[in-house]
């Protein structure tokens, strides 16, 4: 008996604090994509790296993940993975939060994403890269 | 004198019918087209606030 009160008793806990772990874990999603956003903006800013139309960040020509960002030992194409995988689980929070999927709301990221991006910035529409200026 | 009942009667019951009072409750389900623009706005929205560092930082450092 005392048992199943422990089991109920910790689910309880688990499930008063998952909201506080879900708002955390945005906090520092954030706080990752705000400490990059340099790096990207500079990367963009040299075309080596553009915004898809699937909400994404990639690199122009395969070739330049190879190289260095300039902004410490990290290569292009591990600034993007990162920059990625960070991006996924903003958009599984944000569709959870507001009852859609994850690739809606990546959509709607890469139509924000391609409405901010200079005339020069890369973008990305079916898998071919062209200037903003260019679509 | 029967006309006369009848002249008074027909307007006075026309008018009762005119008068009768009609509530009607119209349900509107909001169609989908709706619920998606909804829906959107609240991704814009929330995407639009997460990124609010963008415009900061543009700003500051002239990046964009």
């Amino acid at each position: 008996m005392q048992r199943n009160w422990i089991i109920v008793f910790s689910m309880t806990t688990a499930l008063l604090a998952a909201p506080a772990f879900a708002v955390d874990s945005l906090d520092s999603l954030k706080e990752r994509f705000k400490k990059r956003y340099p790096t990207l903006v500079k990367l963009r800013d040299a075309g080596k790296a553009g915004e898809t139309d699937q909400g994404f960040a990639g690199a122009v020509k395969s070739s330049y993940r190879d190289e260095k960002t300039g902004s410490g030992d990290q290569t292009v194409g591990a600034f993007l993975d990162e920059e990625n995988s960070d991006r996924r689980k903003l958009y599984k929070i944000i569709a959870e939060k507001d009852g859609s999927t994850a690739e809606k709301t990546a959509e709607r990221n890469a139509q924000r994403n391609f409405r901010k991006a200079k005339d020069e910035h890369y973008l990305q529409k079916k898998g071919t890269w062209k200037k903003k200026k260019d679509w | 004198m029967p006309n006369a009942k009848i002249i008074f009667a027909v307007p006075l019951a026309l008018a009762a019918i005119g008068c009768t009072p009609k509530v009607q409750v119209v349900h509107r389900v909001p169609d989908p087209i709706q619920i998606t623009i909804d829906v959107n706005v609240k991704i814009d929205k929330d995407l639009d606030s997460f990124f609010d560092f963008e415009e900061e930082q543009a700003s500051a450092g002239g990046t964009k």
